[in-house]
């Protein structure tokens, strides 16, 4: 019986951090699922994903939002990593959760889009989907809470699957 | 910054936010199709009922500017209804239709070209009870640098047959063109 889903590696944070990393990725898979339980030092910080250490503006990204009063959804293009709003947490009793599925990454023909869910009990919840324009196989994720400001606290955790197709 | 390696396995035991439902001996590969080149349709038969509910993952892409479908058991009456949420990154809106041939899976109405794709996943709930309908649910999207949406969709099939086949298709014509890809897996129950 084909096993389906894998758990390929999982890291809990044990003093706070800017940037969690998920290298050597093996290509042996049809989907990754990104799993992130995670508060912020700072709050209503963006969620953002950047894959084989591209800093480029090869990112993009669409959102639809619900804030409790009111959806919404917004958009950004040409962006230097993927993006899903004010979903990482505001304190180390309100974390964000977000699910990240990366579809058909290892593919070299495709551009890479990932479909994702936040959900922040405290501000908001989204759903979003992200274009990285390359055909390269994603090796390597880099997880930031918002650029250049903004830690991870500890005890956030990040877990990452593997689904294999039969 | 923490970095992770993947050569060694690592799994530190954290089973949250449902990991234990998806458990490795949980979550089967049934069944793939790999386009190789263009079709109009997508067929998983023979579906057995030994699972909880199902999963369709999939990247299409788009010979016209259609969005993909599902039908169940070879049912093209109307005896579906399909409702769903959407932002096209300018404002968020939702729809819902009664009495349909069919449901969508992805809303948007995209030509996707290699290499942009659309992408889904949906969740085929309780597929195999035959003493109520079928429910799915859906998340979906399409983002090409400046256009796209993302949508999270319902359908549902007014019948109270197990689902046995899916049925993938463009919404009213057109192609499923090559490296588009659909995969099928199974969810147990304890």
């Amino acid at each position: 019986m084909p096993i389906g889903y894998e758990p390929i590696a999982t890291t809990t944070l044990g003093s706070a951090q800017a940037t969690v990393t998920f290298s050597s990725i093996p290509s042996t898979y049809t989907d990754l699922v990104l799993v992130t339980i995670a508060t912020t030092s700072v709050g209503g910080r963006d969620y953002n994903l950047r894959f084989n250490s591209d800093t480029g503006s090869n990112y993009s990204f669409t959102v639809l939002a619900g804030s409790g009063s009111a959806a919404s959804s917004t958009r950004a293009s040409n962006t230097s990593n993927t993006g899903l709003y004010t979903v990482a947490g505001t304190s180390t009793s309100t974390p964000g959760v977000v699910i990240n599925h990366i579809l058909n990454y290892s593919n070299t023909t495709t551009y890479k889009t990932i479909i994702q869910r936040g959900n922040e009990p405290a501000g908001e919840v989204c759903a979003g989907v992200s274009l990285w324009r390359s055909t390269s196989a994603i090796s390597t994720i880099a997880i930031t809470a918002s650029t250049g400001s903004g830690n991870w606290n500890s005890g956030s955790t990040f877990t990452l699957y593997g689904i294999k197709a039969a | 910054m923490a970095v992770v390696s993947i050569k060694n396995k690592l799994r530190t035991g954290n089973l949250l936010v449902g990991n234990d439902a998806f458990g490795s001996t949980a979550f089967v590969a049934i069944a793939t199709t790999t386009v190789t080149s263009g079709v109009t349709t997508i067929t998983f038969n023979s579906i057995p009922s030994t699972y909880a509910h199902l999963q369709v993952r999939f990247m299409s892409i788009n010979a016209a500017a259609q969005s993909v479908i599902m039908q169940f058991n070879g049912d093209t009456g109307s005896n579906y209804a399909k409702h769903s949420l959407n932002g096209n990154g300018s404002s968020a809106y939702g729809q819902g239709y009664a009495t349909q041939s069919y449901f969508n899976v992805q809303g948007y109405r995209v030509a996707g070209s290699t290499p942009n794709p659309v992408v889904g996943i949906v969740d085929i709930l309780d597929y195999s009870n035959t003493n109520k309908n079928t429910t799915a649910r859906m998340l979906s999207g399409f983002d090409a640098n400046g256009s796209g949406e993302v949508d999270l969709n319902s359908g549902l099939w007014m019948n109270t047959a197990a689902v046995s086949s899916i049925l993938i298709r463009l919404e009213s014509s057109g192609t499923i063109n090559a490296n588009s890809h659909f995969a099928l897996y199974g969810i147990k129950s304890a």
